[in-house]
């Protein structure tokens, strides 16, 4: 473990400007720029609650939830976002920029969550402890996604369920949601 | 789980996630692929049915830009009625108009005993021109002799359809006279307005009390429509007169001479505008304002475009706009209804139902059934569905706003009801989330919008 944290402290490049330590479940040490370790709105809060009393460079902010292996994934997607994205509107507007850009995926973040679906649903996990809402909702879209394109019986494979209604239930739960099938219009289309 | 890979770590999905996290997936998923995911098993079923979940896809398939609806208290309260059912339902509902089942099912007569107030003389013939309206007391409708309200068995829960009380049945009508002979009725705040064939108009209090407030007569013929916001209280006659009444201040606020056959009226829910619908028949017409009715003179004499519906600022006492999608001669205005402060419903002899922006006074939607038959009445529920109520074949056309080329179903009632009504008009239309109440000319009947 301890090689594998310090090729990741060199990983990240040398900028002026404050760094956080933070360690994950393994506890290995990351050092993040303070920009990308912000872009958690749990460590923004953290790092706010301690405010000036925390002169000292040495502490290290425990992530107890997160394997590196998955935070590796998480930096990744951290850094490029750090680097693209235009400054954000205000708070109040956050779901509305979440649902347009998961609307529409852009390629980069396709490529990112192009891996194995049990990887998704950690990286999702985690961003939901570190609370980073975009990369969280990113996850979410992916998953609706892949369900999207499934059928019942594909959808019990893929996560290994048993069908546990009874032949009465299942046809009283078809019943209910047959209307469902029927794509719902749309605003402003015509036949 | 650092190196697993695929049976153990896939089953992440239902053994590790909680269920906000699962909630969170399903806000993103389409309503099709929440049915599939509803018959995985029970767990998953029971997390597809979460109204919070249904809320978020309301809001992002099915109803993205809709505030409050304030224009009638009618479409208020259908309105109301819409949003306190489940999310869900609301969800299947607005998806009606793309089920074979709208519409299809018999209607049935609504039954409520009459007692005539005649106690000699032939007996009268019921038909007539029945009229209809709900609200969050009952339906009511209009029969030659009186105002009818049929109250709601249970206090509207709206989880379930609403049943009429027929033993509740209620009649309103003038002591003084043995027949009211009801030209038409508003009602608002529980007063009821009436406008009469001999030109007068009643308002009661139906509340508590139920008394008659007073009597005015402003017209000297028969009152087509009347329209009651707070305390005023507009009528349109067949003598070419409008009358405004303040309940407030007991008084007469004017008297329009437009020229031309009153058939409808309406007044805006905010502004103080009332929209005009007239037969269309004045070739030149001139607008005579009087401060009092009948007989004093003219306070403002100014002449106008033709038009068959306009609307009418009674503070600055001048027209504000025509709505006219090519004036045509003699096409009256049968109907308006303002739906909210910027769109506004007419109906009338062209057969084809109109919805204006009053942004702009342009018409947004036009619904043309191909029938060549006038349009009586129409109803909205304030969100996408509207009905328009035709004068030949009992038909009654089911609309919705986002698809506005075809009627979604065309319905005649006529196999329905008995020989003597095969060629009864619609005169009344009204909703609730699950019903549609139909005006005909021996009664109103009953039917589910939806199976």
């Amino acid at each position: 473990m301890s090689t594998a944290a310090s090729s990741s402290t060199s990983e990240t490049i040398a900028e002026p400007g404050l760094k956080i330590k933070v360690s994950t479940k393994e506890g290995e040490v990351f050092e993040l720029d303070e920009k990308v370790a912000k872009m958690s709105q749990v460590i923004r809060g953290i790092l706010e609650d301690l405010g000036e009393q925390n002169g000292g460079d040495d502490s290290v902010l425990p992530l107890t939830q997160v394997e590196t292996r998955i935070f590796r994934k998480i930096l990744v997607w951290l850094k490029y976002h750090a680097g693209h994205d235009k400054e954000e509107a205000p708070k109040a507007e956050e779901d509305e920029i979440i649902a347009r850009f998961c609307e529409e995926i852009p390629e980069w973040d396709q490529k990112f969550l192009n891996v194995d679906q049990a990887v998704i649903l950690e990286i999702m996990l985690a961003a939901d402890y570190l609370d980073i809402k975009k990369l969280r909702g990113l996850c979410c879209k992916t998953v609706a996604n892949i369900l999207k394109t499934k059928t019942v019986e594909q959808i019990r494979e893929m996560y290994g369920i048993e069908n546990d209604f009874t032949p009465e239930e299942e046809e009283e739960i078809r019943k209910q949601t047959a209307w469902c099938e029927d794509e719902p219009p749309r605003q402003g289309s015509n036949h | 789980m650092e190196n697993g890979s695929s049976k153990s770590s896939q089953s992440v999905f239902l053994e590790d996630l909680p269920v906000e996290v699962l909630l969170r997936i399903f806000c993103f998923c389409e309503v099709a692929s929440l049915a599939s995911v509803a018959l995985v098993n029970r767990k998953l079923s029971a997390l597809c049915a979460d109204e919070l979940l249904w809320r978020k896809l309301l809001r992002k398939f099915f109803l993205p830009f809709r505030g409050p609806s304030i224009g009638s208290s009618s479409i208020e309260w259908v309105s109301t009625a819409w949003r306190s059912l489940p999310a869900k339902t609301q969800c299947h509902l607005i998806t009606r108009c793309k089920s074979k089942e709208t519409l299809s099912q018999q209607p049935t007569r609504l039954k409520f005993p009459l007692q005539s107030s005649r106690t000699s003389g032939p007996p009268r013939n019921r038909l007539c021109m029945h009229k209809v309206f709900v609200d969050d007391v009952g339906v009511w409708t209009s029969d030659a002799e009186a105002v009818v309200r049929l109250p709601w068995k249970l206090q509207p829960g709206f989880a379930q359809t609403l049943t009429t009380d027929p033993r509740r049945a209620q009649q309103f009508r003038r002591d003084d006279q043995p027949t009211w002979n009801v030209g038409d009725f508003a009602v608002s705040s529980r007063r009821l307005v009436t406008g009469h064939w001999d030109g007068s108009v009643s308002v009661r209090d139906v509340g508590q009390v139920n008394e008659e407030v007073l009597t005015i007569k402003p017209h000297i013929s028969d009152v087509h429509s009347v329209a009651v916001r707070d305390s005023l209280v507009v009528s349109g006659s067949r003598d070419h007169t409008v009358s405004l009444f303040d309940l407030e201040s007991v008084s007469s606020l004017a008297l329009i001479n437009v020229d031309d056959r009153l058939w409808s009226v309406a007044i805006h829910p905010v502004d103080p505008v009332i929209a005009l619908g007239t037969s269309g028949t004045a070739k030149k017409p001139v607008v005579r304002i009087f401060k009092e009715p009948v007989g004093s003179e003219a306070v403002k004499v100014f002449e106008v475009e033709p038009s068959n519906l306009r609307l009418y600022d009674f503070e600055k006492k001048s027209m504000v706009g025509n709505l006219d999608d090519g004036f045509k001669h003699g096409f009256g205005t049968l109907g308006t209804q303002f739906v909210d402060h910027q769109t506004l419903l007419s109906g009338g002899h062209d057969g084809i139902l109109r919805q204006w922006d009053l942004r702009t006074n342009e018409c947004a939607i036009e619904l043309d059934s191909d029938m060549d038959s006038a349009v009586y009445c129409f109803a909205s529920d304030g969100l996408y569905s509207l009905l328009s109520g035709h004068a030949n074949y009992n038909a009654v056309c089911y609309w919705d706003k986002r698809f506005p080329r075809y009627a979604v179903k065309t319905r005649s009632m006529a196999q329905e009801v008995g020989d003597t009504t095969a060629a009864s008009s619609v005169y009344g239309l009204a909703f609730t989330p699950f019903e549609l109440y139909i005006g005909l000319i021996d009664g109103v009947y009953k039917t589910p919008l939806c199976a």
